[in-house]
């Protein structure tokens, strides 16, 4: 028997081939092109609305036939006149295609379904909901990833063709109310499955390194020593790597007392007496000869004297004369002036997790778990955000010097963003509530649609008379001459109720003054988008080695002085002074002296053995890394109660 | 940045701060410690020397017997 009574087109079913291009039902298309014995038409949330005909076999040949129509429209009488009901297309054949009569699945899939969707799913990529620090790049593209942080799922027009999305909980096209008397009686099932997880629990994670540069002047010493050839010839040079992040940006050590070029100056004087009578006693020659300084001489450590004086002598004749030798060793001294600058070039990796608890106020529902199974756990590795995302210039943190990403405004979208992927997650098992029923009336349940919550009335079979839920399903069923419906719908649990937003208490000054973008408000909650849940926000702190950049010297110097041996170059000097230096003792000073040479030799090594030095203690800023969590508070997530389970 | 130095020292514990997470193997950081001239030695020393030499004249004195019973003295003349 077909569905319709007058096959020539007299309803209430209208079945019509054409062409792609019909996208709008006309007067024309109210006809009936093939005699259909069975039809339905099934409309699942998040899936392609598809029509099932059985209809008579128009021949296999014709399936076949270049240029045949392969889209359809479905319509039906209703109460309110024709009602177009379904708009599709034959995707594949027949899988009987031979028999008398086919199955035939339509499907409507507009030609530019791949098109619409990336449209939509374009349209919905914002922040906080869609954000690309969470998304694998491989899938930036893929349209299904943006609904990870809507409670929603696709929807598809089985009229227009248009796709959209359609929330877990609420129906954008309002609520239809089923009294009792619009149900068929033995149709209406009201079911319970697996409870709502009680919690999820998150723990989200960006790295970046983090990443400064600067110079830190060190400032300019003079070291005094003996042995400063050791600082003069060591001093760092410009582009010399200290490591962990250090180097010489400019430096300079100057040879103030020219140590490195000290010579001997020689100065020789002689005299002759050319006279041709002499008195007795006239100096005849004077032959002076000195290497070195004028006296006295510095820094002795080892000095030899000698004199002969031959006293004239009339009665022999013998002439006076007089010979005077001095030699000694001196020790020089440093005086070494020194600049010093450094760069800094800090590179220090982070890992920095976002975690919190999400609960969901629900009613109770009896299950034979302890309870510990029902808290779920999300984990989200991000991006780097150190570095662009895909179709970005600037990396999310912005500032690479900042010691965290949450706490800034990007961050904080991404701290709304995964509270939105955790209640997007927690809504979607929030509606264990089934609900299942059939109108009584046709006409009806051609208004229903997956965009409509729907709320059935039994006062005998449903908990407090009444059973709400979102339409999950939709049935249209013609078989023969005998029209049903069914309607199946998914109703949450919650506890109902609304946030508001927590101004909190501004810490430093008054609100009107400084707001929260800039002082901290302690208490402080935002409300997620959706008005269902609040959360309190990151607050920037130490997470490190306490270092702010740009740095400073307070910051990273942890000394910078200058360092003798136990017995410094100046004791040794003054002990030598005290023995006399050059004289007898000396050699009861520095030890057993055979010579002068040896006496210097011993005096020398002493010296050498004292050690003046300069150490700089830097705090590093390189091959460092942090890990640490930002552990905020967030919900209860407060969901509608569609369903009172203890209602009477 | 400027702000949030001013503002910290204020910020008061009913809030979200980051929370250290400091693994049991991980060992601190070393500070960078440079030593400049802790080698010592490079000691230099000069020599010095003055050497002085004068001869002077002295003609010998023929001894004379000074007349008038004096005994014998010589009066050297240098």
């Amino acid at each position: 028997m077909p569905v319709a009574i007058e096959h020539a087109g007299g309803g209430p079913v209208y079945f019509a081939w054409v062409g792609p291009d019909e996208t709008s039902f006309e007067a024309e298309h109210v006809r009936y092109d093939e005699y259909i014995l069975k039809l339905e038409i099934d409309l699942e949330e998040g899936k392609i609305p598809v029509a099932t005909l059985d209809m008579i076999n128009p021949g296999s040949d014709w399936w076949l036939a270049p240029g045949r129509e392969r889209w359809a429209w479905i319509a039906f009488d209703s109460d309110e006149g024709i009602v177009p009901k379904f708009f599709g297309r034959v995707l594949a054949l027949p899988s009987k295609m031979f028999g008398a009569i086919v199955t035939v699945k339509f499907y409507a899939k507009p030609l530019d379904y791949l098109a619409l969707k990336q449209a939509a799913a374009n349209a919905l990529k914002v922040l906080p909901y869609y954000d690309k620090v969470f998304i694998d790049p491989s899938y930036v593209d893929d349209p299904d990833t943006v609904l990870e942080g809507y409670s929603a799922s696709w929807h598809f027009d089985p009229v227009t063709g248009a796709v959209s999305i359609s929330d877990y909980i609420n129906g954008e096209a309002g609520e239809l109310s089923f009294a009792e008397s619009e149900i068929v009686g033995d149709t209406l099932s009201f079911t319970l499955g697996d409870p709502p997880p009680r919690a999820v629990k998150v723990d989200a994670t960006v790295t970046y390194t983090q990443r400064a540069a600067g110079a830190i002047d060190i400032g300019r010493n003079e070291f005094i020593s003996v042995t400063g050839q050791g600082l003069y010839d060591g001093w760092p040079k410009p582009g010399a790597s200290l490591g962990a992040g250090w180097s010489v940006k400019s430096s300079r050590a100057v040879d103030r007392n020219g140590v490195l070029t000290a010579t001997v100056p020689h100065h020789e004087f002689h005299f002759k007496n050319r006279d041709k009578v002499h008195a007795n006693g006239d100096a005849l020659s004077v032959d002076v000869t000195l290497d070195g300084p004028a006296f006295p001489w510095p820094n002795l450590i080892s000095l030899s004297e000698s004199s002969k004086a031959t006293f004239g002598d009339p009665d022999t004749g013998q002439a006076p004369s007089l010979q005077a030798q001095s030699s000694g060793t001196s020790v020089l001294t440093w005086h070494v002036q020194t600049e010093l600058e450094l760069q800094y070039d800090a590179a220090r990796e982070r890992t920095e997790h976002l975690m919190f608890t999400l609960a969901l106020e629900s009613q109770a529902i009896l299950s034979d778990d302890d309870g510990t199974d029902d808290i779920e756990t999300l984990t989200f590795t991000g991006a780097d955000v150190g570095q662009p995302l895909p179709g970005e210039s600037e990396p999310p943190i912005g500032d690479l010097s900042r010691r965290s990403y949450f706490p800034i405004d990007r961050g904080l979208q991404s701290v709304a963003g995964r509270i939105c992927v955790a209640r997007a997650h927690l809504l979607s098992k929030a509606r264990p509530a089934e609900i299942s029923f059939s109108p009584t009336s046709f006409s009806r349940a051609l208004g229903v649609t997956l965009r409509h919550t729907v709320r059935a009335h039994d006062a005998r079979r449903l908990p407090g008379g009444e059973a709400a839920g979102k339409v999950v399903n939709v049935k249209i069923i013609a078989d023969g001459g005998k029209f049903s419906s069914s309607i199946t719908a998914k109703g949450a649990i919650g506890l109902g109720g609304s946030v508001v937003a927590v101004e909190g208490t501004p810490s430093y000054v008054d609100a009107d003054v400084l707001g929260p973008e800039v002082q901290l408000f302690t208490g402080r909650k935002l409300v997620l988008a959706g008005a269902d849940c609040v959360y309190s926000l990151p607050v920037d702190g130490v997470n490190d080695d306490g270092l702010s950049f740009p740095l400073t010297y307070d910051q990273v110097v942890v000394r910078s002085e200058t360092l003798t041996s136990v017995e410094t170059e100046e004791e040794i000097m003054e002990r030598m002074r005290a023995a006399g230096a050059g004289g007898a003792s000396n050699a009861d000073v520095f030890g057993l002296a055979a010579s002068k040479e040896q006496e210097a030799a011993f005096a020398k090594a002493a010296l050498e053995g004292s050690r003046k030095w300069y150490e700089l203690e830097l705090k590093p800023v390189a091959d460092l890394s942090f890990e640490y969590s930002f552990d905020i508070t967030a919900g209860p997530l407060r969901v509608l109660a569609q369903n009172d389970l203890g209602g009477v | 940045m400027g702000f949030e130095n001013i503002v910290r020292p204020f910020q008061s514990v009913d809030v979200s701060y980051p929370r250290r997470i400091v693994k049991v193997d991980s060992t601190p950081p070393e500070n960078v410690v440079l030593k400049v001239g802790d080698g010592g030695g490079g000691i230099k020393t000069l020599q010095f020397s003055y050497s002085y030499s004068m001869t002077g004249y002295m003609n010998k004195v023929q001894k004379e017997l000074i007349q008038g019973g004096d005994t014998g003295t010589y009066a050297p003349s240098i």
